[in-house]
C-alpha cells in the first residue's frame, strides 16, 4: 500500500455521490432546497488564494459539504518540471479544506514553459511512463497524501509505443498513486479509437480505483464524440458504469457537469439514477 | 528524475506549439484530422478567459483586431499563471508592448484594460485584514487602491473618447466591505494626494492636514479640514475609512 494511501477500512462506506463545483452556478448549487449531493468538486486551481465574495462562498460550501478536489495545473505528463511553488499553494489549501480526495488528469498542460490550460495527450511511451512515476512521488511527498491520477480522454494518440492501458498501469502499479476511472472517457476513448470498453477497463489496475468520474459527451461527427461535460448522460454510459460497478469496490462518484446546466431538478434526476445503481450494486456486493 | 527521451519532448512540444499558434505541423503517429479539436479546445479557454475579463476592450476593438490580438497573445506570450483566471494580467502587459497589430486609433487601450484587470484583480484577490478601529486614527480600508489614467476611461464609454480628453484622472478602487463588491470612485488631485499621505501617516488626520498644505501651498490651516468634511463621510460610508 502507498504511504499515503488511507486505509480502506477507516473510510465512509455508504454511497456517495458528488457534483463538481463550479463558481458561475455556485449561488444556485448553495440555496438550492432541490440538490443534494454527497460532496462537491472544486478545482482548486479555480479557489486557491481567492478572497472576498468567493473565499465566503467556498467557507460555506466546505461547512455544509465535503470538499473533493480536481485539478488542472499539475501537468504532470509535461517535459517541464514541476511548480514547486504551485504545489506548496495547492498543499495549503487541501490543508485547510481537509481534502480527502485529490485527483488530476494523466495529462499534460504546460509545455516550454507556458500554460495552455486544457489537456493535452502524453505520448504513450516507457520512457514518459518513468519521467511520470518520479513525479508523482514527488508530488505525494510534498502534498503529504496519495495523487489519484484519472484516465483522460483523447482524440488522437501522439506517437505511442505502448497501448493506453499498458501505460496507465504501468504508471498506477510502478508509483502507487490512485485511479480515477472516468467511465464516459472510457466510452470516448474507445469510440474515438475502436476498441471495447469494457475490456479495456478489466485490463487497468482497478485494485487502484479511488474515484468515479460520470459525464456526458458530444457526437461532432461519424468517427468523433467531444468529452464536453456539456450534455447529460447517455444510456450506455449509464450501462458502462452499471457493467464497471461489478469490478471495482465502492468509491464515490462525480457527476461534471461544466456547462450547459440544465434545471437543478433534472441534475438531481442524475444523481439520483447514479446513486440507485451505485447503491445496487455495491450495497449487495459489499454488504 | 529521469529524463524524458529528446524525440518524446519534441512530440510534446509541437502539439503544445500547434495549439498556440495553429500552423501545420508533422507529429508522428497522430491522426492528423483529430488535432484541430485540441488547437479549438484550447483556443476556446483562451478566448473565453479573456472576454470575461475584459468585456469593454472586446467591444471597443472590431471583431477581427479582437481576435488577431488574442491569437497572438497566446501564440506569443508563455503564460506563467497557473491559474487560468490570472492569465488575463498577461495580456493586459502583452497588449501594451505589441506593435505588429495597430491599436493607434485607441490611445487609451493601455488604460482601459488597466481598469478592467483592477476589477478583476481587486474582486478576486486574497483578504486583507482589517485595522482595528482607533480614535486616535482613521484608517483606511486596506482592500483599496488609487489608480492614475491618461485617460477617462472609468468615466466615458471608450467609444467616445476624443483626444482632447487626454490629462491626468485618478480613481478610487474599492472592495467594499460587506458585499466584497468592487466599486470605482472618481478621485480630484487632491483627494487622490490626501489619500495617499493619509496612508502614509498610518492615519494621523492632522499630520496629513499639515502635509497636503504643504504640497498644495495652502496657508489657511483650516481649509482642508472644512472642504474634505464631505469627502470624509462618504468615504465613511462607502467603508473606507475606519
Amino acid at each position: 500500500m502507498n504511504k499515503f494511501e488511507q486505509p480502506f477500512f477507516l473510510k465512509k462506506m455508504n454511497t456517495q455521490i458528488g457534483i463538481g463545483f463550479r463558481r458561475d452556478f455556485a449561488s444556485e448549487f448553495l440555496d438550492s432546497k432541490i440538490l443534494k449531493p454527497s460532496f462537491f468538486e472544486l478545482a482548486p486551481e479555480n479557489w486557491i488564494k481567492l478572497g472576498g465574495y468567493w473565499r465566503r462562498v467556498l467557507d460555506q460550501v466546505a461547512a455544509d459539504y465535503p470538499i473533493y478536489c480536481h485539478g488542472l495545473s499539475l501537468s504532470i505528463g509535461s517535459p517541464d518540471p514541476l511548480d514547486i511553488e504551485f504545489l506548496k499553494d495547492l498543499k495549503e489549501f487541501l490543508d485547510r479544506y481537509e481534502v480527502e480526495i485529490y485527483s488530476e488528469h494523466l495529462s499534460y498542460s504546460k509545455c516550454d514553459n507556458a500554460h495552455l490550460y486544457d489537456l493535452l495527450p502524453i505520448p504513450f511511451r516507457e520512457d514518459a511512463v518513468t519521467h511520470i512515476v518520479d513525479r508523482i512521488q514527488e508530488v505525494q511527498e510534498i502534498l503529504g497524501r496519495q495523487l489519484v491520477l484519472e484516465n483522460v480522454s483523447y482524440y488522437t494518440p501522439i506517437g505511442a509505443q505502448m497501448t493506453e492501458s499498458e501505460f496507465i498501469g504501468e504508471i498506477v502499479n510502478r508509483s502507487g498513486c490512485g485511479l480515477l476511472l472516468d467511465v464516459n472517457n472510457v466510452y470516448v476513448n474507445a469510440f474515438n479509437h475502436n476498441y471495447k470498453a469494457e475490456e479495456f477497463i478489466k485490463s487497468l489496475p482497478l485494485k487502484a480505483v479511488k474515484y468515479i468520474h460520470m459525464a456526458g459527451h458530444l457526437k461532432v461527427s461519424e468517427d468523433c464524440i467531444i468529452d464536453t461535460h456539456g450534455e447529460d448522460i447517455i444510456d450506455p454510459v449509464y450501462e458502462l458504469f452499471d457493467w464497471t460497478l461489478d469490478q471495482v469496490k465502492p468509491v464515490p462518484v462525480l457527476l461534471e457537469r461544466d456547462f450547459n446546466i440544465p434545471e437543478l431538478s433534472k441534475l438531481q434526476e442524475e444523481l439520483n439514477q447514479l446513486k440507485a445503481i451505485a447503491t445496487k450494486k455495491w450495497d449487495t456486493h459489499h454488504a | 528524475m529521469p529524463e524524458l527521451k529528446d524525440d518524446t519532448k519534441i512530440l510534446q512540444g509541437r502539439l503544445a506549439k500547434f495549439c498556440r499558434n495553429g500552423l501545420e505541423v508533422e507529429l508522428e503517429g497522430t491522426q492528423v484530422s483529430r488535432l484541430h479539436h485540441y488547437r479549438r479546445l484550447v483556443s476556446n479557454v483562451i478566448f473565453d478567459a479573456l472576454e470575461t475579463a475584459y468585456p469593454l476592450t472586446k467591444k471597443l476593438l472590431p471583431p477581427k483586431k479582437w481576435t488577431q490580438l488574442c491569437n497572438k497573445f497566446f501564440e506569443e506570450n508563455d503564460c506563467s499563471a497557473y491559474q487560468v483566471w490570472r492569465m488575463p494580467e498577461e495580456f493586459y502587459h502583452y497588449a501594451q508592448k505589441q506593435d505588429e497589430i495597430d491599436l493607434s486609433k485607441y490611445p487609451f487601450i493601455g488604460d482601459l484594460l488597466k481598469l478592467e484587470w483592477s476589477e478583476v484583480e481587486y474582486y478576486c484577490m486574497p483578504d486583507r485584514a482589517m485595522p482595528t478601529p482607533d480614535d486616535r486614527r482613521l484608517q483606511l480600508n486596506p482592500e483599496h487602491g488609487i489608480l492614475n489614467f491618461e485617460w477617462p476611461v472609468h468615466r466615458i464609454n471608450a467609444l467616445h473618447i476624443g483626444h482632447d480628453k487626454k490629462g491626468n484622472y485618478f480613481v478610487l478602487i474599492l472592495r467594499e466591505p460587506k458585499e466584497k463588491k468592487v466599486r470605482f470612485f472618481d478621485l480630484s488631485i487632491a483627494h487622490a494626494a490626501f489619500l495617499e499621505l493619509l496612508d502614509a501617516n498610518a492615519g494621523n488626520l492632522q499630520k496629513t492636514y499639515l502635509d497636503l498644505n504643504l504640497q498644495l501651498g495652502i496657508q489657511d490651516p483650516n481649509f482642508l479640514e472644512e472642504n474634505l468634511k464631505d469627502f470624509l463621510t462618504n468615504m465613511k460610508a462607502v467603508g473606507l475609512l475606519i
